[in-house]
């Protein structure tokens, strides 16, 4: 690992990120050792995340708590949404017939979250001028994930070496099978509460 | 270190300095002391009291705009009147008056608009700075409650009209104006000539038509009949004090005062909000750079750069 860390390999995997998704991908299924280091994206996005919306609204104290331990909650957030939506992908990707591989996907998933980095310093101009930080955090923000999603179906097409369509199937699959329970429960859960009352 | 390798560390570097200006830049807001102070820190959405400041001589804008597009003068005042009362949020609005007067026309032209504003009943309070004299304290009369300084000046109801009479100058240096008009009376109030007995009645009934108007306007929007006015309306000006032994003002206080009154006459919370005039840098920037280019400081008297002779509400010592 140390060996790893001192030849700068990682290095050119956060440069892939922004210029070649698939070569990422390709690069980060063949070198295990990225997958530790990939963690530490998902420990960087929480702390400017927490300062970027601290940003947007005027602080307590309270702030230095956010800063020095609000983070690792929201990292550990982000880890389990990663291993979540992770692990539901590749429930789609083996329902349609791909092989499973949940670690690559997680992998990926952690690199594609890099972009997210940019939101404090774009955010940081736009409040330092008082133009309408807020609205361009909602902006960016939107852009940002639209971004780490287009990385991960790029990776996910390299991985299982399928189409970009059939990739962008395998990761939106999950978010639609997960709202369409959720709302359906919600529905039955609104019926029944409603008929408890009724009855 | 290849040139890919130098980008990536590039922007390891600007993350790592945007989060140390990012926390500065928190800590300094925090303590109150940095741009906390006139920053938008949150949308303020809720029901409250918008600001219109009305400061320097009051004249409509000759040239109709400047070069950004953005309204100044009276007109700027009646427009930033126009967008409060078509804000729904808006339920008072607090008009900071610091003005010696100005031209008849734009002073009147104000007053209209709050008493507009009045019959859409919204509240408009008036606070007063250093002075608010002659069409200030016009403009001020139109609102439903007024606010002055111990030691704001105020009063100076009356109507001035200025011409200078060079002609013993033009005399001297020898110079003469060759005048062709189409009437007697088309170079009225010339500086080279004297002034004519009939010319002089002719603007003096201009002066008594606005004067008359002033006081009318003044005690519609005081609720105060003519006669009680018209013994301090011949001129003089008054501290705030005085002002309300007369009756021209409610209250003595500061511009903290009258936005608390301004909420409470508008029935809203102490900690209602307040939609102050321009609070965007960016905005601001635009506004003075609307000023270098039109040539001149927007609160430059524009009358006096002309030097046209005008009929004014104007204190003029």
């Amino acid at each position: 690992m140390k060996e790893f860390l001192k030849s700068l390999v990682w290095v050119d995997y956060f440069y892939m990120v922004f210029t070649d998704p698939r070569k990422l991908a390709a690069a980060l299924m063949r070198e295990s050792r990225s997958l530790p280091i990939g963690f530490i994206i998902p420990a960087c996005v929480s702390i400017m995340d927490i300062l970027a919306i601290s940003l947007l609204g005027s602080q307590t104290p309270f702030f230095y708590i956010k800063i020095t331990y609000g983070w690792i909650l929201f990292f550990m957030l982000l880890v389990f949404q990663n291993i979540l939506i992770g692990s539901l992908v590749d429930a789609a990707a083996q329902v349609l017939g791909y092989q499973g591989n949940i670690k690559n996907v997680i992998n990926i998933m952690n690199y594609a979250l890099f972009p997210r980095v940019l939101l404090l310093p774009a955010i940081l101009i736009f409040s330092v001028f008082n133009f309408a930080p807020v609205f361009f955090y909602v902006l960016f923000s939107m852009a940002l994930f639209a971004w780490s999603g287009a990385i991960v179906v790029q990776g996910l097409s390299e991985m299982h070496s399928a189409g970009l369509t059939r990739a962008a199937a395998v990761f939106f699959m999950p978010f639609v099978l997960v709202g369409g329970v959720a709302f359906f429960a919600m529905v039955l859960t609104v019926v029944s509460i409603f008929g408890y009352f009724t009855a | 270190m290849d040139k890919n390798r130098k980008i990536v560390v590039s922007i390891l570097i600007l993350l790592v300095l945007s989060s140390v200006l990012a926390i500065i830049d928190i800590s300094i807001s925090m303590q109150g002391t940095g741009r906390d102070a006139y920053r938008l820190r949150s949308p303020d959405t809720g029901p409250g009291v918008g600001i219109v400041r009305i400061y320097g001589p009051i004249a409509i804008d000759a040239s109709g705009g400047g070069p950004l597009g953005m309204a100044y003068g009276s007109d700027a005042i009646v427009q930033r009147l126009d967008d409060l009362s078509r804000d729904a949020r808006i339920k008072a609005v607090l008009v900071r008056i610091n003005s010696p007067g100005g031209t008849v026309a734009a002073t009147q032209e104000i007053y209209d608009k709050i008493m507009r504003l009045r019959k859409d009943n919204i509240v408009v309070v008036a606070s007063m700075g250093e002075l608010a004299a002659s069409g200030g304290y016009y403009v001020a009369s139109a609102c439903n409650y007024i606010l002055a300084n111990h030691g704001s000046i105020t009063g100076s109801i009356g109507v001035i009209a200025v011409s200078p009479n060079l002609k013993g100058l033009f005399e001297k240096l020898g110079i003469r104006m060759n005048v062709i008009k189409s009437g007697r009376y088309k170079d009225l109030l010339s500086a080279y000539r004297d002034i004519s007995q009939e010319e002089r009645e002719l603007i003096q009934e201009i002066i008594d038509s606005s004067y008359k108007k002033f006081l009318a306007d003044v005690s519609l929007g005081r609720n105060i009949p003519i006669p009680e006015i018209e013994p301090v309306a011949d001129g003089r000006v008054m501290s705030g004090e005085t002002a309300l032994r007369h009756r021209l003002v409610d209250e003595l206080g500061s511009f903290e005062t009258a936005l608390a009154k301004a909420r409470a006459l508008a029935k809203l919370p102490e900690d209602a909000p307040v939609y102050d005039e321009v609070t965007n840098p960016i905005e601001r920037l635009l506004m003075s750079l609307q000023g270098a280019m039109g040539g001149i400081d927007i609160r430059v008297d524009r009358q006096f750069l002309s030097n046209l002779p005008a009929v004014e509400y104007r204190y003029q010592p």
